[in-house]
């Protein structure tokens, strides 16, 4: 095993139970609900909209959870080794001190949220599927399209992923400029940090610097934004009052994959662009900053 | 004779404050090497500087390598014991073996194994559970599985009952020790490493007041066990330490003794406790620099 898929190892060992219950929780809580729960205030009179909108649901918590997991992670990496002085146990095996500070950026920041986007994806399948089957029961099971909600989920899934994972991308210098005031000022740096810009910002309104920061900090996080959900995809369905107009959610389903295929090239030219490439750059400075704590911390 | 770590003119400052000053020594290959010195004498900046953490000022080769710039590659073949306490403690003891076999080249997950059966420590035990002793046969267990040329321990004994640091030492001379390899150990409890050292290095404010084999420690000091009358004569000649052995006063002297007091009481071999007190006590080593002067 090479040493740094052996420093990425240690992070699984490490949070595996965390990982796992973040995934698995959301999903066990929402199987568990789906006997009490009801689609109310809407008439929909086929499985699809349910189990697309429940697996959608499940996907969203998940989501959500693993970011903040990870955000919260990610801020302490830095320091983390340093309380309990295993930090001189590590440092005692081989390994650069940029493969210590890249393995659990890459663990905490990408491969993680990725990972239980992935599971949570087939999770919401399973929440979905329970959902339609409460509502509709066994016989309409069979009667639903499943080739298409499959294509459909496999397709926003994929592109799901591409686009988180660019999204990462985009929003690494914000992550990577929180974690070096963390590691540098430990844990007033990243309040510190947002406060000094924010300051900044609100002081010098109407100057150049002031505003053309502002405008880099929106590009960057409209970067993000649009990496996600770019490209003409969308899960919008009209109905008439309380009815779902079955005919524009099958139109929208049978879309969805192709939408999502040809939105794919589009996530990757968002990010040929100089914002981005400036964005690399500043979290690559924000990087080499927590190299050089580290290796100050012995 | 292979010479694992070479060292001239090392300095390592804190800021203005001097850690090492230039220190020039040289360790071959199948030493057991005592490092003394009292809490702030260098001996962890040394060691620390010796595996590449600290960039020092001087020249240094640790098995033919820059430590600082060839740290990865150095640590390949180097075992280090930074402080007992310092493995992960959400770590089960399998996982350690696994990131070790996955981390460093040289380390054999049977000989850990094997390691381990000598000690009360199983596989399945994590880290936080186990006691301080524990703690101490596993990462020594961890690190002997290690096939390294060199060994560097910093107090790894600190904090531990009797039993745990004769266990200790027992598994490092039985397990580690072959005439080939080396080991860099630093201590407070220097009697009871003294059986086990070939060598002798003493830091003292960040210098080296003393580099000597054991053999030669007791060919060039000569301690004289002497009646209380004979004290203020023994006294004039200026020894290195005055001390008791076995209820007698006895003095410490840096060659053989003056003529004047030789015939005034009977040799005896000098402790290494006696040795470091005479040479790192700081106002007495003033007073009699001014005296000699």
């Amino acid at each position: 095993m090479t040493l740094f898929n052996t420093l990425l190892l240690r992070e699984w060992l490490q949070y595996k139970r965390a990982w796992i219950g973040l995934v698995l929780g959301p999903v066990l809580v929402l199987l568990a609900l789906v006997p009490f729960s009801q689609v109310n205030g809407v008439d929909v009179p086929s499985p699809e909209p349910i189990a697309l909108i429940a697996g959608l649901i499940t996907v969203g918590l998940v989501l959500i959870l693993s970011l903040a997991v990870s955000g919260y992670q990610l801020m302490g990496v830095a320091r983390r080794d340093q309380q309990d002085r295993s930090i001189e146990f590590w440092a005692s095996l081989p390994g650069s001190h940029t493969a210590s500070v890249a393995a659990p950026l890459l663990a905490h920041g990408l491969l993680v949220p990725l990972a239980a986007t992935a599971l949570a994806i087939i999770g919401g399948g399973i929440v979905g599927t329970s959902m339609a089957f409460k509502e509709f029961g066994l016989a309409a099971l069979h009667q639903t399209q499943w080739a298409a909600l499959f294509q459909a989920t496999l397709w926003v899934g994929l592109r799901l992923l591409l686009g988180l994972a660019m999204a990462a991308l985009w929003l690494s210098p914000f992550v990577l400029a929180l974690m070096a005031a963390s590691a540098w000022m430990k844990r007033w740096g990243a309040p510190l940090l947002f406060i000094a810009v924010a300051a900044f910002l609100k002081i010098y309104q109407g100057e150049p610097a002031a505003e053309g920061l502002r405008n880099l900090l929106g590009n960057q996080v409209k970067g993000a934004g649009q990496s996600m959900i770019e490209g003409g995809m969308s899960i919008i369905v009209k109905g008439e009052g309380e009815h779902v107009d079955m005919q524009d959610f099958f139109d929208m389903l049978f879309r969805l994959p192709d939408a999502a295929r040809d939105s794919l090239p589009q996530v990757l030219h968002l990010a040929v662009s100089p914002q981005f490439v400036g964005g690399l750059v500043v979290a690559g400075l924000c990087f080499t900053l927590l190299v050089l704590q580290r290796r100050r911390s012995f | 004779m292979n010479t694992l770590i070479e060292a001239r003119n090392l300095s390592l400052r804190y800021g203005k404050k001097a850690a090492l000053q230039d220190l020039t020594f040289s360790i071959p290959a199948g030493r057991v090497v005592g490092l003394l010195g009292h809490n702030g004498a260098g001996k962890t900046s040394l060691m620390k500087t010796l595996v590449g953490l600290k960039r020092p000022e001087g020249e240094l080769r640790v098995l033919g390598l820059d430590p600082h710039t060839q740290r990865g590659q150095l640590l390949t073949s180097l075992c280090y014991i930074p402080d007992v306490a310092v493995l992960p403690r959400w770590a089960r003891v399998s996982e350690l073996i696994r990131l070790m076999e996955g981390l460093q080249p040289r380390f054999s997950a049977d000989r850990a194994r094997q390691l381990l059966r000598r000690t009360s420590v199983t596989e399945k035990d994590r880290v936080r559970h186990l006691s301080k002793g524990m703690v101490t046969q596993l990462h020594l267990a961890l690190v002997a599985a290690i096939d390294a040329k060199l060994m560097i321990l910093d107090e790894p004994t600190l904090g531990l009952d009797v039993m745990s640091r004769k266990s200790f030492y027992e598994m490092l001379i039985d397990e580690w020790c072959d005439g080939e390899r080396s080991v860099l150990i630093s201590t407070h409890q220097v009697e009871e490493v003294e059986s086990l050292l070939s060598d002798v290095m003493m830091l003292d404010e960040g210098r080296l007041v003393l580099n000597i084999s054991l053999a030669e420690m007791d060919q060039r000091f000569v301690a004289l066990s002497h009646d209380p009358e004979a004290a203020d004569a023994v006294a004039a000649n200026h020894p290195l330490l005055r001390y008791r052995t076995q209820g007698r006063p006895t003095a410490l002297f840096d060659g053989v003794p003056p003529q004047s007091v030789a015939h005034l009481g009977q040799r005896v071999r000098p402790g290494l406790v006696e040795l470091f007190l005479a040479l790192t006590r700081k106002p007495e080593n003033e007073a009699r620099q001014a005296s000699e002067a």
